[in-house]
């Protein structure tokens, strides 16, 4: 629904799954989606406006909240956000708290990937907060509270040149500082998403194709109806259920399971022909020759490297609480890219992106595979036949299945060396997925006076890694390979 | 369904529920204590890790009929409102966690080891919490936080 915001820079190795469901609306929903799109895109330009109101908030107790669109998954965003404001603004580290990921109230600063946060989002919160420590030294007052209790303003765009701390009078960047939230944690107290709880709120569990790609054909709602308290639904490829406990819930979707009828698919690919299949079905080639490589003079070296599917394995796995109230949904979700949750479920339930709010507490790793919303549309999609909260908490087999994976990929260097100089070289990259193909493609003219490069990326054959060649460019669809 | 009677963290708690029901899940949604962990529901990576009657046990593989009668102590159990215990204060002195989610399964573990074997050895520790997984690979400060846990509790003895 939303134009990827171009001062936003994705970082080009990113998985973007397409989306899995596509649910059926009634004819008022559809209706409804064109009007709103209107007031999202007059809210979205308010929250990525570079103005200090957008990144800073200032309590007349004394409270200083800092806000940012990264997340925090184990990776030390909050503590190092925390540390870059109080630096600038002057005030001790505990004196800040810092609301991340939630896109009612922060600026989106795109996902949390691309070691991105360090050198494009710490400069945005450098920048704003020395600014409000400027506006606090024209103000005449002594603290922040006091400025905020004088009516003062902490508002308007952050000048483009703004003085910042000298990194030889840094007190709190650049040393070790504790993780804020730190003591939660070790009481068991810190609430991530699979602990966020709603009055009424149901568990929910979803039916799960015996194979990727087979399709859901019929499944009787009636066996899981009729166990106590259970909720069912199927909307076109998606069923499942939701109760009181997650132990029901599960129940109810084994009955489901009982009677689901599913398209069959012939599997073409498994992990023993993996690597022959990416060779006789390399999808998308890209080649780079100068010069023959194969008939260069000198001794030649040989190598190949596999890189299997790779589940991320975070120790949470996925989990979302949604929470529908008057036509608006809100989610709690562990994500990387909360705004991009939200826009796919802004998609998935046509909604407008300013009717859905996501809520992304720091959650239980990520490691690159949580970049995608697929649990917060299927906890949605109960909430919203449960008419209640619902929880859905994949489990460690749904993880590793229905997560997307790391890409395969085949590598094949050579290279002829003569006389103590390379005097060719070959490389061939086969992938599932997308590949950063620009820098290794242009790597060749530096590796050697003859060369030939080849980078290719295949349809993907797990979830996540894409459909077809096509559809990856059109969607976006990326891995890395970095083996 | 049948009802199971059991001490939760010091207090005599009684669940209706199937018996069959892992203790994990009796304890996040019918206790609301979250603390405890789910991370692979097969008693694999010890997120769950609880302790039932002073021996750590895995609460996503253990059915709440097992633990009638007996004792189970939380995360949440250790110091309720009140002062952090010797190994939460060094997991926290020793800032040894990342995204966290393991913590509570590795602070029970530790308990439990520093109460079987005090003062343990690097080794001992690395064996003790053997199973224990940590996603984030903070393995390291995981050490040094156990080890420093026995040493807080040395000097506790020492002053008392």
């Amino acid at each position: 629904m939303a134009e990827q915001n171009p001062r936003l820079e994705l970082e080009r190795f990113e998985l973007r799954e397409p989306d899995r469901y596509r649910f059926e609306l009634d004819r008022r929903e559809f209706l409804g989606a064109g009007l709103l799109l209107t007031l999202f895109i007059t809210q979205e330009a308010a929250a990525q406006g570079n103005g200090i109101e957008a990144r800073l908030h200032l309590g007349e107790d004394g409270t200083i909240t800092v806000l940012s669109g990264k997340i925090e998954e184990g990776q030390g965003a909050r503590t190092e956000i925390a540390m870059a404001a109080a630096e600038e603004l002057g005030v001790p580290l505990a004196r800040v708290s810092v609301v991340l990921g939630d896109t009612a109230r922060v600026p989106n600063d795109g996902g949390t990937w691309g070691s991105a946060t360090t050198p494009r989002t710490i400069p945005a919160v450098r920048s704003a907060c020395a600014s409000a420590r400027g506006i606090l030294g024209q103000s005449g007052h002594k603290s922040y509270a006091e400025l905020a209790k004088a009516g003062g303003k902490i508002a308007g765009a952050v000048p483009a040149k703004v003085s910042l701390q000298a990194v030889s009078e840094w007190r709190i960047l650049g040393k070790s500082q504790a993780r804020p939230g730190g003591e939660a944690i070790v009481r068991g107290a810190h609430e991530y998403p699979s602990d966020v709880k709603r009055p009424g709120m149901l568990y929910g569990a979803v039916l799960r194709a015996p194979a990727d790609g087979a399709r859901l054909e019929s499944v009787d709602l009636e066996a899981a109806r009729k166990l106590a308290g259970v909720v069912a639904v199927r909307d076109g490829e998606f069923a499942g259920c939701a109760a009181a406990t997650s132990y029901e819930a599960r129940k109810a979707v084994a009955a489901l399971a009982a009677s689901a009828r599913w398209s069959t698919v012939n599997a073409k690919v498994s992990s023993e022909n993996l690597y022959d299949y990416l060779k006789q079905n390399p999808g998308r080639v890209r080649d780079d020759v100068k010069g023959s490589p194969g008939t260069a003079a000198g001794q030649r070296i040989k190598g190949e490297y596999r890189c299997a599917y790779i589940q991320h394995a975070p120790m949470e796995p996925r989990a979302a609480v949604a929470d529908w109230e008057n036509g608006r949904l809100t989610v709690w979700t562990g994500s990387s890219n909360p705004f991009g949750v939200r826009d796919a479920l802004a998609r998935a339930f046509s909604l407008s992106a300013g009717q859905v709010r996501v809520i992304t507490p720091d959650f239980g790793g990520g490691f690159g595979g949580k970049h995608t919303g697929e649990a917060a549309i299927e906890a949605a999609r109960l909430a919203k036949e449960a008419g209640k909260p619902v929880s859905l908490r994949w489990t460690r087999a749904e993880e590793f299945a229905w997560a997307y994976c790391r890409p395969a990929a085949l590598i094949e260097v050579e290279a002829a060396v003569e006389g103590g100089s390379i005097t060719a070289v070959g490389f061939c990259q086969l992938q599932f997925g997308g590949v950063g193909a620009g820098e290794s493609i242009q790597a060749g003219e530096h590796a050697a006076p003859v060369y030939r490069v080849r980078i290719a990326a295949a349809a993907g054959i797990v979830p996540g890694a894409g459909v077809d060649g096509e559809q990856l460019r059109a969607r976006g669809v990326h891995g890395r390979t970095g083996c | 369904m049948p009802v199971y009677r059991f001490e939760v963290n010091g207090q005599a708690r009684s669940v209706e529920t199937a018996a069959d029901r892992p203790l994990l899940e009796v304890l996040r949604e019918d206790l609301g204590l979250t603390g405890t962990k789910y991370g692979c529901g097969e008693g694999q990576c010890r997120a769950c890790t609880v302790l039932v009657d002073g021996r750590p046990a895995p609460s996503c593989v253990t059915p709440v009929r097992n633990v009638a009668g007996k004792r189970v102590k939380t995360i949440e159990g250790l110091a309720g409102d009140g002062a952090l215990t010797a190994v939460q204060r060094a997991f926290l002195e020793a800032q040894a966690f990342q995204c966290g989610y393991c913590t509570p399964g590795m602070v029970l573990g530790a308990t439990a080891l520093l109460e079987r074997t005090p003062g343990p050895s690097e080794q001992q520790i690395r064996e003790g919490l053997n199973g224990h997984i940590c996603r984030c690979t903070g393995y390291p400060r995981i050490v040094a936080a156990v080890q420093l846990a026995s040493r807080f509790e040395r000097e506790a003895e020492s002053n008392g």
